[in-house]
């Protein structure tokens, strides 16, 4: 019994262990076997594999949003049905060599003007002026073009599924907040305050 | 970063209470968080009461009751937080929210596999591993450092339980023939209660930290690079 015990407790931080290095999508990589072997497993009353975790390393706390140590004995028989495997699916990456946050102040027929912000390095951004071919723009963000609007200008490589390195400009205009009820009941309190505080009607 | 990573990748992880059937696609684009197009396009892997998980474009979504994990592999990674603060703090205020981790990935190739190793003996010398270090033979192939981990606990410019870690091993990506590496870097950031004023805490953290959250990390990373050069005595 204390032999499976160990055994579930030492996978299930492997599984912790690398999850943590990637992207946590071990979380519902835990196999039907392990849930089910844990189901059934005579656990000790109250423990559970953050518990044991925390009891070898009491002076060093697992950052949760690190582990993947969430599958407690006694939250087991909760789920109705058991979370179906998931594998992840691969997409291309973008690594950025350079990047500038701009804003528009000019939109002609083919270009437009922007002020760009280098975000590249330690050292203060410098400002620089810069036209650019709205070519550049892909059409769903040239629908968010106008003056003032926000954008990210990133050239960087792009590595394909397969593993193919190519270097690319990429323009993304940030969407614009939408107003939402909360931001009115914020605004409204605000306006309450403000008129309260100068003792204004 | 003196080396050009072949992947990288940020993650935004916040645990928590969620209901993981209402993040679908569909309604993220509704609310405006993504666009229709992404939406349209997403791959959904399963939306279920205990799991939620789908690909749309340059954001992969995961949601489990306890656990809510954004994550990109494409730059510009402001995108993604703009993304998960608006939907927690427009859309979702009332979740009660524990912490979050801000997560910065590498995987950068090296010269050789011998590049590699300076990266595992300076970070884990053999020396203190007695005889035993002789049986590992690297040159040979028969092992060394696969994962080492390193945290600061509680750094002094947050709040009780913050913690940054640091993962380096060797990377299952890129390089196979033994001049892969991996890093990652986990930035952890916990509230104080997991109350109806947990999102606007966290998320304005969130929001302050992502920045200089990132250029820690790269120069975390970059300083691992720079091992590969390192001299070994």
């Amino acid at each position: 019994m204390k032999n499976l015990d160990d055994t579930i407790v030492r996978s299930a931080d492997e599984d912790s262990e690398r999850s943590s290095s990637t992207t946590d999508l071990k979380s519902i990589e835990v196999d039907q076997h392990r849930i089910n072997a844990l189901r059934t497993a005579p656990l000790r009353a109250g423990s559970s594999l953050v518990t044991n975790r925390l009891r070898r390393h009491p002076d060093a706390p697992v950052s949760a949003t690190q582990t993947q140590i969430k599958f407690k004995p006694s939250n087991i028989p909760t789920y109705s049905i058991l979370p179906p495997r998931v594998s992840r699916i691969r997409t291309p990456t973008l690594h950025p060599i350079q990047e500038w946050e701009g804003r528009v102040t000019e939109i002609r027929d083919n270009e437009f003007d922007a002020i760009l912000l280098d975000l590249t390095g330690d050292v203060a951004p410098d400002r620089e002026i810069a036209t650019i071919l709205l070519e550049e723009v892909g059409a769903e963000d040239r629908r968010l073009m106008q003056i003032g609007a926000i954008f990210r200008w990133v050239i960087g490589y792009e590595r394909s599924v397969g593993g193919t390195r190519r270097r690319v400009s990429q323009i993304v205009f940030l969407d614009p907040p939408e107003l939402t009820d909360r931001d009115l009941k914020k605004g409204r309190e605000w306006a309450a305050w403000l008129r309260e505080s100068w003792d204004v009607e | 970063m003196r080396i050009t990573p072949e992947i990288t990748g940020v993650d935004i992880v916040v645990l928590g209470d969620f209901n993981p059937t209402i993040f679908s696609p569909r309604w993220l684009s509704s609310n405006g968080l993504i666009r229709a197009s992404v939406a349209d396009n997403a791959q959904v892997q399963v939306i279920h009461p205990e799991i939620a998980d789908f690909t749309a474009d340059w954001l992969h979504l995961q949601a489990m009751r306890d656990r809510f994990t954004a994550q990109t592999r494409q730059a510009p990674y402001v995108r993604l937080q703009d993304f998960v603060f608006r939907l927690f703090s427009d859309y979702l205020p009332h979740t009660p929210l524990r912490s979050f981790g801000i997560n910065f990935s590498v995987h950068f190739l090296v010269e050789s596999r011998a590049a590699r190793d300076r990266i595992g003996t300076t970070l884990a010398p053999l020396e203190p591993w007695g005889r035993w270090r002789n049986a590992l033979n690297l040159d040979n192939r028969k092992g060394g450092m696969t994962r080492l981990r390193m945290s600061q606990l509680a750094p002094v410019d947050r709040g009780p339980g913050g913690q940054i870690n640091i993962s380096v091993e060797p990377s299952t990506q890129v390089g196979l023939g033994g001049t892969g590496v991996f890093v990652s870097v986990n930035d952890h950031f916990c509230g104080s209660d997991a109350d109806s004023t947990s999102v606007d805490v966290l998320m304005e953290l969130l929001r302050k930290e992502f920045k200089s959250s990132q250029q820690r990390s790269e120069q975390i990373v970059d300083h691992i690079m720079s091992l590969a050069h390192a001299k070994v005595e």
